[in-house]
């Protein structure tokens, strides 16, 4: 069994590993996050009788109880790998949310009869219950904050933006592992049935598949549709698309039900990379995988027209983008994946349009890709089909805008490219257009908050002195529709207010940065408020990245990279022996 | 199962509310509620009841719905087109503003005594010294924010000129690059379309007694620290201020300190580079050699241009390119206008080479230049002090990068621009006479020794 301490690291490790800085980070703990985590973080450690969810709790049980007490003394404080010791109570706390259940299924929803059940504790005894409600012993109301406010400092330290909130009235403090619980187990139930019977194709990337959801509006709680109204929307995604997986799996092997265990083939899914040549404005499509979340593969090989390909590592959640012809916009592409094993083939779906968004770590470098849903007012590329892009204008200067319409490359004689396309305004409830490319067009929130100009670091942020401008975008009547921007500092133990302003609203600030540190911009207009991370680096924190130098002077056997020269092997013909 | 299981009521799908005007489902409201209307047909009623729109009441604007017409009274976020670049650069060319055409000016014989000490002297052009070291600081940053980088795009590069006030116009960033690889600090993509920075590497020095080194490639802050533990350190800014700082070093005891790079954890990045400047010259094709290893462009259109050759020594116009030489491509001028070339800061879309073959060759502005140059002439001139290892080139006679490299490598200098005799003259320093005798015989050089 692995101790408690194994499963915090592990805990820390599976949620912050691989996520963007700068993104939202969720301790969605559940069943099924913490079978993979035991899959490929504690396979050494395992017991082989129990689940990971009992192995889990037991693990937490004899670590924070003590005479059926819950005893936070064990909690406090950080590991030798400064890793908040509570992670693991926290998850095991957010485990209980996910098996909240909705009214109308039989999963009872009070919260703390969950936490109860997790933490292995009897009933209440009615004396206490009057008192302390359905509480844990030992976990008085509002005790848990302080681990929750630790875990937050904690992620934003590392970059991340925390998510984890505090409720209002009753719910203040239940509303802490609430808030992290993005799929209930009773909503995996509802959606795994609900995959087994659709009858969808099997090759849907994950923008189809929520697509679909959402616009059928099949399988979806109220608590699912509140989650995709919101700002959790994007992080659901991977979780649901997991569950569609398994549809795909289980048909397969032809059973009913059961998880796809780790070691199961997939496809890896990709994007597709607009890339335009600087000099002759040639444009270039590539072949975008993207790694699902939690799949621990750093580099592979895939073959593409009986060429391999390395995939490396571009980014977090990205492979490196592999150039490709432009049929494959039109038809899709299938290419087997050598390593690693649990990748069967990349697959780019057949899709009648693309949305192209500017890359979210460098908006300047010129590459469009398939990163994400535009926000309002960002400025992409849409790669469509021509009967599409009649439909949409109606829409323009109205909901939509763009500059030009280009046709797209030869080969690609069906297709269109609208070019400095922007979602400008945010009423499409009413809208007929196709129904996928209306739900990847629909903005998700009221307000965005624009960061352009400055100069990126390589590990994310900006470098001093050169910090974004703000732009927070959002509908307004007229030019003089201001919008409140407050920047707090994060510093190791607390946030601290840097500055307060009022913006005009979709007109772009320039803003002092006062030192290299993590900064929270939160943008608040009538009931709307969206909030970014901004992280400025010190100029003398950047170091040398030692990758391989890619190009240098060839000519002959030699070849000269900066100042090293080297004299190149010769390629040994058919029957000859190099001396 | 079928695709019609798509059609069909999910058991989950909810009733929906439905406008009591056209019946449409209101998908936000559930059914129980009653009496409501949807947005078209509310807009539409006060439409004709006469009432203004009010922007506020985002719920009363109405919507495009199927062939409606739309009626854009929403209000929307306010659009300005991104500006584009109209001027496309060739990556290639990295001239300076200096116009370099014309013969050679001034012969060695015309240069006295007194113009030779100027030749080699200290340029008394050159910026103060904050101003100089002003700039190499926002080189200093720019080859930093390189090294961390590692690779990317052109316009990624050309951004960070900008937003580091390097490049005010647009127009620098190719011959910021061609400074970085003459300094073997960076390397660019054949088609100049991305750059990735060297490795570290500490390169001895050509002239002297060996002790001496530089160091190109990728640095940061940590590299130098370690460095000055172990050497002695110089930080000399560039002379005009237009690269990076030269970091030497003066090492004894060169064995002391390979043991103790071994034992560090430098050792995997950091290279050594002896005699690298000998070894590439060494190495070296000759001109003629260079000029069939350029780049060839295939399905050239000379007769949809205007033409102008340089004969070696001055442009003409020409109107079919019938002898091999350097040609430079411009678009017509509207008609009365002078030549395109007349207009000022107008600029070719192409520069290639002709070669004997009939291959249309591309490559730096300067190096189809010399070549141009080099093939009418059959030499190069240059100046050559022995007492200080200084090499002098006519500005006009702008080496290719190819061949130049060998010239900065020796000395991890750049060269400083000269006027003297009545024209411009670039000087590099650090060349031994080695180095020198070798790169005579590959670029047939014209050596007045001093």
């Amino acid at each position: 069994m692995a101790t408690y301490e194994e499963w915090n690291n592990a805990l820390a490790k599976y949620f912050t590993a691989g996520a963007a800085r700068g993104s939202k980070v969720y301790l969605n703990v559940d069943d099924d996050s913490l079978r993979h985590i035991r899959e490929t973080l504690l396979s050494s450690s395992a017991m082989p009788d129990a689940t990971a969810s009992e192995d889990f709790c037991e693990a937490v049980r004899y670590h924070v109880l003590e005479k059926k007490t819950v005893c936070l003394d064990a909690i406090r404080g950080r590991t030798k790998e400064n890793v908040p010791k509570s992670i693991a109570f926290l998850g095991a706390m957010v485990l209980a949310a996910a098996r909240m259940g909705e009214t109308d299924i039989s999963y009872s929803n009070d919260y703390f009869t969950h936490l109860r059940d997790v933490l292995g504790l009897p009933p209440t005894r009615k004396a206490y219950e009057v008192t302390h409600g359905n509480r844990p012993e030992g976990l008085p109301t509002g005790c848990e904050e302080q681990f929750w406010l630790e875990w937050s400092r904690w992620l934003q330290r590392r970059g991340f933006l925390p998510t984890a909130t505090r409720g209002e009235g009753a719910e203040a403090f239940r509303h802490y592992p609430i808030s992290q619980s993005l799929l209930r187990q009773a909503e995996k139930d509802k959606l795994r049935a609900f995959f087994t019977e659709c009858g969808w194709p099997s090759h849907l990337d994950s923008d189809q598949v929520i697509t679909r959801l959402l616009w059928r509006n099949y399988g979806l709680t109220s608590h699912l549709r509140e989650v995709f109204s919101d700002d959790r929307a994007e992080a659901v995604t991977d979780p649901i698309y997991e569950l569609y997986e398994e549809r795909t799996y289980q048909r397969v092997l032809g059973k009913r039900s059961g998880a796809i265990p780790q070691a199961t083939q997939r496809p890896l899914i990709a994007g597709l990379l607009r890339r335009e040549n600087w000099f002759n404005g040639e444009v270039m499509y590539h072949l975008y995988p993207r790694r699902q979340a939690h799949h621990y593969a750093d580099e592979g090989q895939i073959i593409v027209a009986g060429e391999t390909h390395q995939l490396a590592m571009q980014r977090a959640r990205w492979f490196e983008p592999i150039p490709a012809t432009v049929d494959i916009v039109a038809r899709g592409a299938l290419h087997p994946v050598t390593q690693p094993h649990f990748y069967s083939e990349l697959m780019l779906p057949q899709r009648s349009f693309w949305v192209l968004v500017p890359d979210p770590e460098n908006d300047r470098s010129g590459d469009f890709a398939s990163w994400g849903a535009p926000g309002l007012g960002t400025r992409f590329i849409l790669l469509l089909k021509k009967s599409l892009a009649r439909s949409l204008e109606p829409l323009r200067g109205v909901l939509l805008q763009w500059q030009d319409e280009a046709e797209a490359e030869s080969g690609l004689a069906e297709w269109v490219e609208l070019r400095d396309c922007a979602v400008i305004g945010e009423d499409w409830d009413d809208v007929s257009l196709d129904e996928e490319l209306l739900e990847e067009l629909r903005p998700r929130h009221k307000l965005n908050v624009g960061l352009s100009g400055g100069l990126r670091a390589a590990q994310g942020g900006w470098l001093q002195g050169h910090g974004p401008d703000i732009t927070v975008f959002g509908v307004a009547a007229s030019e003089e529709e201001t919008v409140e921007v407050t920047i707090y500092r994060i510093r190791s133990d607390r946030e601290q207010k840097e500055s307060q302003h009022i913006y005009p609203l979709n007109q772009p600030q320039i803003i002092t940065w006062p030192d290299s540190g993590i900064y929270r911009i939160e943008a608040r207009r009538g009931g709307a408020t969206t909030e970014r991370l901004v992280l400025i680096q010190a100029w003398d924190e950047l170091c040398i990245n030692t990758a391989k130098s890619e190009y240098g002077l060839q000519w002959g056997q030699w070849r000269l990279c900066g100042a090293v020269g080297e004299e190149l092997p010769v390629p040994v013909k058919k029957g000859e022996q190099r001396v | 199962m079928s695709e019609d299981f798509n059609n069909r009521p999910s058991p989950w799908m909810r009733q929906y509310a439905k406008c009591n005007i056209c019946g449409k489902a209101l998908r936000h409201l559930p059914f129980a509620v009653a009496n409501v209307t949807c947005r078209d047909c509310y807009g539409l009623d006060r439409y004709r009841r006469n009432e203004s729109f009010s922007p506020s009441g985002i719920s009363g604007s109405s919507s495009y719905r199927g062939s409606q017409p739309f009626r854009p009274a929403q209000p929307v976020i306010p659009y300005e087109p991104t500006p584009r670049y109209v001027a496309v650069q060739d990556p290639f060319d990295a001239r300076d503003e200096e116009v370099l055409d014309g013969p050679l000016q001034a012969k060695r014989n015309a240069l006295s005594e007194k113009d030779l000490e100027a030749l080699f002297a200290p340029p008394s052009w050159w910026p103060d010294e904050v101003t100089s070291r002003q700039r190499t600081e926002v080189y200093d940053r720019l080859l930093q924010w390189m090294s961390a980088t590692c690779s990317g795009g052109i316009q990624i590069f050309r951004n960070t000129c900008t937003e580091l006030g390097l490049d005010e116009d647009g127009t620098q960033a190719s011959r910021i690059l061609r400074r970085l690889r003459l300094l073997g600090h960076v390397e660019t993509a054949p088609d100049g379309s991305r750059w990735t920075v060297a490795p570290p590497a500490i390169v001895q020095l050509v002239a002297g007694d060996g002790s001496r080194f530089f160091l190109s490639g990728a640095r940061d802050e940590s590299l130098l620290r370690e460095l000055e533990k172990w050497a002695s350190v110089e930080r000399l800014p560039m002379m005009d201020g237009s690269a990076p700082t030269s970091i030497f070093l003066t090492v004894h005891d060169l064995d002391g300190l390979f043991k103790r790079i071994d034992a560090s954890e430098l050792k995997p990045r950091l290279h050594f580079a002896f005699d690298v400047a000998l070894w590439f010259a060494q190495r070296l094709p000759t001109v003629p050699e260079w000029a069939q290893m350029l780049e060839v462009l295939p399905g050239v259109q000379p007769d949809s241009f205007m033409l102008r050759r340089h004969d070696g020594k001055s442009w003409k116009p020409v109107a079919l390119p019938k002898e091999p030489g350097f040609y430079e491509f411009w678009e017509d001028c509207a008609e009365g206008a002078d030549d395109p070339w007349e207009v000022q800061g107008a600029r070719p879309c192409k520069s290639l080479l002709l070669l004997e073959d009939g291959t249309w060759r591309r490559g730096d502005w300067y190096g189809l230049s010399f070549a141009a140059r080099h093939a009418a002439q059959g030499h190069c001139p240059t100046i050559y002090d022995s007492a200080t290892g200084q090499l002098a080139v006519p500005r006009a006679w702008h080496w290719p990068e190819f061949f130049e490299r060998a010239l900065v490598l020796a000395s991890g200098r750049l060269p400083c621009c000269q006027r003297v005799g009545g024209q411009l003259w670039l000087v590099y320093e650090g060349i031994s006479p080695a180095l020198l005798d070798v790169l005579e015989s590959k670029l047939n050089l014209q050596t007045t020794r001093r």
